[in-house]
């Protein structure tokens, strides 16, 4: 078992470090000069040649790239050009409210999907199969910020409950806070509950037709005992790996989301960086969420051993 | 395709090409979910092609009479603050929309398959070099990989077709790789290098035909996720800028009056769900007929 995880360790480190290399070659080898587009195009070419001395820009492209990756690993992304202060203090608390944001929007899609699923891959063929398919495809077709649009219209404008925009901290008021992100963690969600509910039926059948169920009902145990207890353990494991690519479309759903609600997250700042140019602040969250997602990758990875010994052991 | 067909059914080699057509077809039209999603598919591109023709009125005219109604005779869907006709603005849209769609996957095809091609053929360390990269692309969130290309190269419409083609690049790649490997240990690979071809007259005459199945597929699908990136951008400002209409930036519009007028955010959304499941189903029954695999299970 360790050695399967030392390896799987072993094998994202390249990856990871891929990741780095493109995002910050993509941003620093194209054209487009970041002082110039915060000082403007007329600005004094002194002051240009100072501040980039400043940031270190005179130097080569490649020291550039070990420097910032040595930084990085540190926490030091560097200052931003237009807020002039630390990228990692403008991410700190904002990190918290898209973790949190990214949380729910996991549960959401587990609360769900997975029950739809099993529901549809327990009865193949009848109405809650048809109604399961139903929601499978059609919620995988609903653009997220849309959704968002309509449970704001409904639950928000109409019904009231939840607020159509903005962020209480969880600190200053939990219950609050929780009403804030209701809504944005559901429009994140649905989609992923779709997807779910789509590979929680297909592993479901499968795992049916198996022989040791046909055992387990021949010993006379009843249906909820089978599903529950034999079947549902093994259909886990793709549902796993399915939870995990789910990681990297979460985070997608965010950085729109966040902007839709207005909610302080990184994924606004993202945006906000984009519309300002800001590189710095754009390559650290870039790298910071796409590392996210391949050490998310990497605990899908490693809990299938846990669920499946024969991988274990391979 | 049709190749994979004659291993699964040795029989129909000696039928012709034109009634494997005809076989496909014939599947095809039992398929309700393929028919309905083809004609939406037509009408969308009805729409783009013949946009002058599908509206009712100007998409950019402003009619402060108009302001917020919501659907009548005169404008069928309703129309936005200023008046201007939701319906119009849908059918004008419809380009953008599909055009995005269609050469974002262009872009994605284009590179990844002759990469998928090379990578698959080559084996070995080079295939396991350059399927590295491709890992770390993939593993990229598609969504912040398009806003990374974009903040490179700034936003316009052509940016954010190769913003979208860029995340497809990957996924392409790795889909025509793992066709290649088994593709290339056909009997007539080595036959056609028996009689001295060379490389790309192998993968691009004797490889590409069997691998564009599974490209086909995930191209119906890729338009799918490409309408949704397109419109999810133009919703944050990036790409179609305003006053030209598309489906993303409706939606942006509709959202600071969402209270006083709903209407505005609700047909372009349903328009968008509704092109975006047509081409996800038209993938999945696409996948059904293609996959010899799969064949029998309906």
């Amino acid at each position: 078992m360790a050695s399967y995880i030392a390896r799987r360790l072993l094998a994202t480190i390249p990856v990871i470090l891929l990741i780095s290399a493109i995002t910050f070659f993509a941003i620093a080898l194209l054209p487009g000069d970041p002082v110039l587009a915060v000082l403007g195009e007329e600005a004094d070419t002194t002051t240009v040649a100072a501040i980039r001395e400043q940031l270190g820009l005179d130097r080569p492209v490649l020291v550039r790239y070990l420097d910032w990756i040595g930084n990085a690993i540190q926490g030091d992304f560097g200052e931003s050009l237009r807020a002039g202060n630390d990228v990692s203090t403008l991410l700190g608390k904002r990190l918290e409210v898209t973790l949190e944001l990214g949380i729910l929007a996991m549960i959401v899609a587990v609360l769900i999907g997975i029950p739809i699923g099993l529901l549809a891959g327990a009865r193949p063929n009848t109405p809650f199969d048809y109604g399961g398919t139903i929601f499978a495809v059609l919620g995988a077709a609903i653009p997220n910020f849309w959704l968002a649009l309509m449970l704001v219209l409904f639950f928000s404008v109409r019904l009231g409950w939840f607020p159509t925009t903005g962020f209480t901290p969880f600190l200053d008021d939990p219950v609050e806070n929780l009403r804030s992100l209701v809504l944005p963690a559901v429009a994140i969600g649905v989609f992923q509950s779709a997807i779910l509910a789509r590979q929680t039926r297909a592993a479901l059948v499968e795992v049916l037709r198996q022989d040791y169920v046909r055992t387990a009902y021949a010993k006379g145990l009843r249906e909820r005992t089978v599903i529950v207890r034999h079947a549902f353990r093994n259909a886990l494991i793709p549902v796993v790996t399915v939870l995990g690519i789910q990681v990297s479309t979460i985070v997608g759903g965010a950085i729109i989301i966040e902007t839709v609600f207005a909610l302080p997250g990184v994924g606004k700042l993202l945006i906000d960086s984009i519309f300002q140019r800001e590189v710095l602040t754009v390559q650290a969250i870039a790298l910071l969420l796409a590392t996210t997602v391949a050490l998310a990758n990497l605990v899908v990875d490693v809990s299938y051993a846990f669920l499946d010994p024969r991988i274990r052991y391979a | 395709m049709p190749e994979r067909q004659t291993d699964a059914l040795p029989l129909q080699i000696t039928r012709r090409r034109w009634s494997r057509e005809r076989e496909f077809a014939r599947r095809f039209r039992r398929r309700p979910a393929g028919v309905v999603s083809l004609v939406i598919v037509m009408v969308v591109l009805f729409f783009a092609l013949f946009p002058g023709f599908a509206s009712t009125h100007d998409p950019l005219a402003i009619d402060p009479e108009a302001s917020s109604v919501g659907p009548t005779w005169e404008h069928w869907f309703g129309a936005d603050k200023i008046g201007r006709d939701s319906y119009s603005r849908i059918v004008h849209g419809a380009r953008t929309a599909l055009l995005v769609g269609l050469i974002s996957v262009g872009i994605g095809v284009g590179i990844g398959l002759p990469y998928g091609l090379l990578a698959g053929y080559l084996g070995g360390r080079k295939d396991e070099a350059m399927m590295r990269l491709m890992d770390a692309l993939y593993a990229y969130p598609a969504l912040l990989l398009a806003l990374v290309v974009i903040a490179v190269l700034g936003s316009s419409l052509v940016n954010v077709m190769i913003a979208i083609g860029v995340v497809f690049i990957p996924l392409y790649a790795r889909v025509v790789r793992g066709s290649t490997l088994s593709a290339k240990e056909n009997d007539y690979v080595l036959a056609a290098l028996a009689m001295g071809a060379g490389t790309a007259r192998i993968l691009f005459r004797h490889v590409t035909p069997n691998v564009l199945a599974p490209v086909l597929v995930q191209a119906s699908l890729g338009i799918g996720f490409a309408i949704i990136a397109e419109a999810g951008l133009a919703f944050l400002g990036l790409g179609t800028q305003p006053p030209d209409p598309s489906w993303g930036t409706m939606l942006k519009d509709s959202q600071r009056f969402l209270p006083t007028n709903a209407w505005p955010a609700i047909f372009p959304g349903v328009t968008i769900v509704l092109t975006v499941l047509a081409f996800n189903l038209l993938g999945d029954v696409l996948r059904d007929l293609l996959d010899p695999r799969l064949r029998g299970a309906d």
